[in-house]
């Protein structure tokens, strides 16, 4: 019988806080798009005698992390050096947490598509440094510092992952969670979200661990998804073919969609930790963390609930609509001006979630702005307009820079609620189309709606649309009886 | 009548502000006196003479106009090459620093320029604070003592101590990490203190064993030496290492009167290998003190023994990571010709660094290893905390405590000591630096034509009790000479 086998998956994952400033100085963070190494000073320099000193505000997003993933936090923690070589972390030796960090024991529970839930650990959150860049340009090396002494937080999980899956889905929660505290803009495309997986394999049921190998480099969650699949693979493959697992660390080639070995556990670098004594001890009052916890913005649980009993919105409205904190600050906008949640829910899920999803846009970046949509709905509830011709005035407003209301006037798409105006076409369909008129008289009552409906239709189409359809609805009812 | 050099920094700043001499003028006095004497001396390994005299001029312009100025208006003081100013040398004595200038100034340079001192160069010193004879600087230039040209003037702060003690300014900045500023103090006939660790800002101090360094003011009095504390002492938002606790006006403590005081006398500094002279002087102080109407009591500081062995654990792993920032990276020596990045580190430092700090950055690498971390750097760690309680639990029972400086007077420049021997020369030294707590050497007599200092130590922050006996002593023994 074949071997059966389970893997062990866990998360390290670095987070770029928005704190504005530098973690050790007061340099600004804000460098995206600034000429190379124009944000920089003695101290993320690291120039001779040049202290670092720690930047409040990181201590308050960290807290906001911390508590977002329920971790416990320590009242008194401490620095390190972790000291190695690398040309573009200026002091030779990063500044992070080892010894103790500042916050410890938390997790998150994901749910998954499938209804399935599971809960994974996180180990410890560290406070740290990011490093400068380097850029290889031919026989040159270039060093931008721009980014050096960035302040990061690295969330480590336990090892209680067991797909691919399961990361991928635990990845996107840790996201959608950071992001509603608004410490980080979590985006592994701007560098201010990374991710590194150990990966290990071991027969099922077995309680023993196998060795476990450390990959980097992983751009995407695909990326981290499909290296697990890749690093799964191999690992048994290795072991059935009677081979065993190096402890390593491997790089995701993702062009290749394969993993490579990068150091062995032989070259593996000795870190010197040490207690860094530059710094004093970080101490963190729980009058400080009470504080902070008013200053938490609603968490997606909290607004979840909100939604459903507030709005009076169906749990799988409020679901999609609180998935990202942007969605639901749009929906909330929206509803401002509409007043009606289901209506406004409604158009969101699918005229705006089919529009994003076809232009590859977030609702951020999204053509038609809250105020837009509350307008269109609007002129629905006003009987300015029919669903119909609202459809129509979206799709126009996604090239149209017009506000709908002018649009709706200039091109005269207006509702006809004209009675006349209405029952002369109603006429006309009538006698134009004898032969429906004849099927509705000897129709039973189980059909009858249907032909109404293919005649109200015929009234619509004859009115391109802008006949008020209650009020078409209600004549030729009065007609064909 | 006395030559200006020969003033004291208190005489020439009261004279300056009474208008009996400008700066100027004695800004020239001192660059004359420099210019007579240093080709023999070597104290100084940059000078800003121009710079120095502006300064000056604007000091006199100032006090012409009625304008309030600092504690130290006009008076010049030079300082270690170790700190960091704008503009100018700053090179610790070091090669692979050649031709740095510093980028910024350091926290004591700033309190200095805001004092209106007038700062007239830089000062010879062991490479990286790293020795206790000034003979490992990388400038081809031998500090001589001016007592006896053939003798060592102490280390590290060397230069330091000869400008004061050769009338070549009137207060001196050096840096004590083991007793860098006491040793040459005593050796040199000057009043050299060391401060409680966190006193004084060390932003802008090129680190040595971050821990343990500490800046302190040489001077010719006890007087001069609590006008420049009252002037660096205090917070510094460059430095959180620096605690917020009030500066006293050092200056109300110096009344003479030490009635009733408690002198503790620790057994274990009264060693066989104390050399006679050196104690028939210290033994001669300490009937001074009695008769002064302090209290003598014999005290024991049982881990006195382990402070050399655990500081040479300590100091040297906080070096090997504070000098990893000297990689050729960014500024300072880079060898002209490496084929990788590994080269390109290992030639510049081996160049770039002299063989003391080379010992002791492996000594530093080594105690901090994984393999190794928990039998050395640990193990240091818990010895240095009991020497710390020994001193907590002294000053239970007694105000100050009072031993020799250094084991003999200054040795022969040609004497042959080996690394071992010369980490001997600070045995009375270190504990204070383990301990954090302040000390101060004063000169006390002489013998074999060589000054003789003594050595107080105070509690944390206790800086105004060591200040007040050393001045009470050294009037008293003015008063019998």
């Amino acid at each position: 019988m074949a071997r059966q086998w389970e893997s062990v998956i866990g998360l390290e994952v670095h987070l770029q806080l928005k704190t504005g400033t530098k973690v050790w100085c007061g340099c600004s963070a804000d460098y995206d798009n600034s000429p190379t190494n124009t944000h920089t000073c003695p101290i993320c320099l690291g120039h001779p005698g040049a202290l670092p000193k720690l930047n409040k505000k990181v201590v308050e997003y960290a807290v906001k992390g911390a508590l977002a993933l329920n971790c416990k936090i320590n009242n008194i923690s401490g620095f390190d050096r972790k000291n190695y070589f690398y040309p573009d972390t200026p002091k030779n030796y990063q500044i992070t947490q080892f010894e103790k960090p500042y916050c410890e024991k938390g997790h998150l529970d994901v749910k998954l598509n499938s209804g399935r839930e599971f809960t994974v650990g996180i180990t410890r959150i560290q406070i740290e440094e990011d490093a400068g860049k380097s850029i290889h340009a031919g026989s040159e090396s270039l060093i931008n510092f721009n980014r050096a002494s960035m302040p990061l937080l690295e969330i480590i999980s336990e090892p209680d992952l067991r797909s691919s899956e399961e990361a991928y889905e635990y990845l996107n929660l840790l996201k959608s969670t950071i992001k509603y505290t608004g410490i980080s803009d979590v985006s592994m495309e701007l560098g201010s979200l990374r991710c590194d997986a150990n990966i290990s394999v071991m027969e099922k049921g077995s309680k023993v661990y196998g060795t476990r190998v450390e990959v980097k480099n992983l751009n995407s969650f695909k990326a981290v998804a499909r290296a697990i699949d890749y690093e799964i693979g191999r690992q048994i493959e290795v072991i059935e073919n009677g081979g065993s697992i190096d402890q390593e660390t491997r790089l995701w080639d993702d062009e290749a969609q394969v993993t490579r070995i990068m150091r062995s556990k032989e070259d593996a670098m000795d870190y010197r930790y040490f207690a860094e004594p530059d710094l004093p001890k970080l101490v963190i009052k729980n009058e400080e963390i009470e504080r902070i916890k008013e200053l938490m913005p609603e968490s997606k649980t909290a607004k979840l609930k909100r939604f459903i009993e507030d709005y009076e919105l169906p749990e799988y409205d409020a679901n999609i609509l609180t998935d990202e904190i942007e969605l639901a600050d749009y929906f909330e906008k929206v509803v401002q001006i509409t007043k009606n949640a289901k209506l406004s829910s409604n158009w969101i899920m699918t005229e705006v979630l089919r529009e994003l999803k076809e232009s590859g846009k977030t609702i951020e970046e999204s053509k038609i702005s809250s105020e837009d949509l509350g307008k269109i709905i609007n002129l629905i509830q006003k009987d300015v307009i029919s669903s119909k011709i609202a459809k129509e005035l979206f799709t126009i407003k996604l090239n149209d820079s017009r506000d709908p209301e002018v649009i709706v006037k200039e091109e005269g798409m207006v509702q006809v609620v004209d009675l006349g105006e209405i029952e002369g076409i109603v006429n006309q369909v009538l006698s134009e189309n004898p032969k429906m008129v004849e099927d509705f008289k000897n129709s039973d009552e189980g059909r009858k709606p249907r032909v109404l409906k293919g005649l109200i239709g015929q009234v619509m189409k004859l009115s391109k649309g802008k006949a008020n359809p209650k009020i078409v609805t209600e004549l030729m009812e009065l007609k064909l009886k | 009548m006395k030559k200006i050099y020969e003033l004291t920094a208190f005489e020439i700043k009261e004279k300056i502000l009474n208008r009996e001499l400008t700066s100027e003028e004695v800004v020239k006095a001192i660059f004359e006196r420099i210019e007579e004497t240093d080709g023999e001396i070597g104290s100084f390994v940059s000078l800003r003479k121009e710079k120095a005299l502006e300064e000056a001029r604007i000091v006199d312009e100032k006090i012409k106009n009625g304008e309030a100025v600092g504690a130290l208006a006009g008076v010049p003081v030079s300082i270690k090459d170790n700190m960091v100013s704008i503009g100018e040398p700053s090179q610790s004595a070091s090669k692979i620093l050649e031709g740095y200038e510093g980028i910024y100034d350091a926290t004591v340079v700033k309190k200095l320029k805001d004092a209106d001192a007038i700062i007239i160069g830089k000062t010879n010193m062991d490479e990286f604070a790293m020795g206790s004879t000034t003979t490992t600087s990388v400038y081809e230039q031998t500090t001589k003592n001016p007592w006896d040209l053939e003798r060592v003037p102490g280390g590290s702060s060397g230069g330091g101590a000869t400008s004061v003690a050769a009338n070549q300014c009137f207060i001196s900045l050096g840096s004590d990490t083991g007793g860098s500023i006491r040793q040459p103090a005593s050796f040199c006939g000057v009043v050299g203190l060391k401060p409680t660790y966190g006193r004084i800002s060390r932003y802008g101090l090129m680190a040595f064993g971050s821990s343990l360094d500490q800046i302190g003011p040489f001077g010719k009095t006890v007087k001069d030496v609590a006008l420049s504390l009252n002037v660096l002492a205090g917070t510094d938002d460059y430095d959180s290492t620096v605690e917020d606790v009030e500066v006293p006006n050092y200056l109300d403590f110096l009344t003479g009167d030490i009635k009733g005081m408690k002198i503790g006398v620790p057994k274990e500094y009264f060693i066989e290998g104390l050399n006679p002279g050196v104690k028939k002087v210290v033994d001669e102080a300490l009937e001074t003190f009695k008769s002064l109407g302090a209290e003598i009591i014999e005290i024991s500081l049982p881990h006195t023994k382990y402070a050399a062995p655990t500081y040479y654990v300590l100091a040297p792993a906080e070096a090997s990571s504070n000098l990893a920032r000297f990689d050729g990276i960014r500024y300072g020596h880079r060898t002209k010709n490496a084929a990788n990045i590994d080269e390109l580190y290992t030639k510049s430092r081996s160049e770039g660094f002299g063989d003391e700090v080379k010992r002791r950055i492996m000594i530093g690498t080594y105690v901090l290893s994984a393999g190794f971390f928990d039998a050395y750097f640990k193990k240091a760690q818990k010895v240095r905390r009991l020497i710390k309680n020994d001193f907590e639990k002294a000053f239970e029972k007694v105000d100050i405590i009072f031993t020799p400086v250094t084991p003999g007077p200054a040795f022969r420049l040609d004497a042959k000591k080996t690394p071992v021997e010369l980490y001997l020369e600070d045995i009375f030294t270190i504990p204070a630096n383990l301990a954090g707590i302040p000390g101060i050497s004063i000169p006390a007599g002489m013998t074999e034509g060589l000054p003789v200092g003594i050595q107080l130590l105070g509690k944390a922050f206790g800086e105004k009790d060591i200040l007040k006996a050393g001045d009470a002593f050294e009037k008293a023994i003015k008063e019998r000479v």
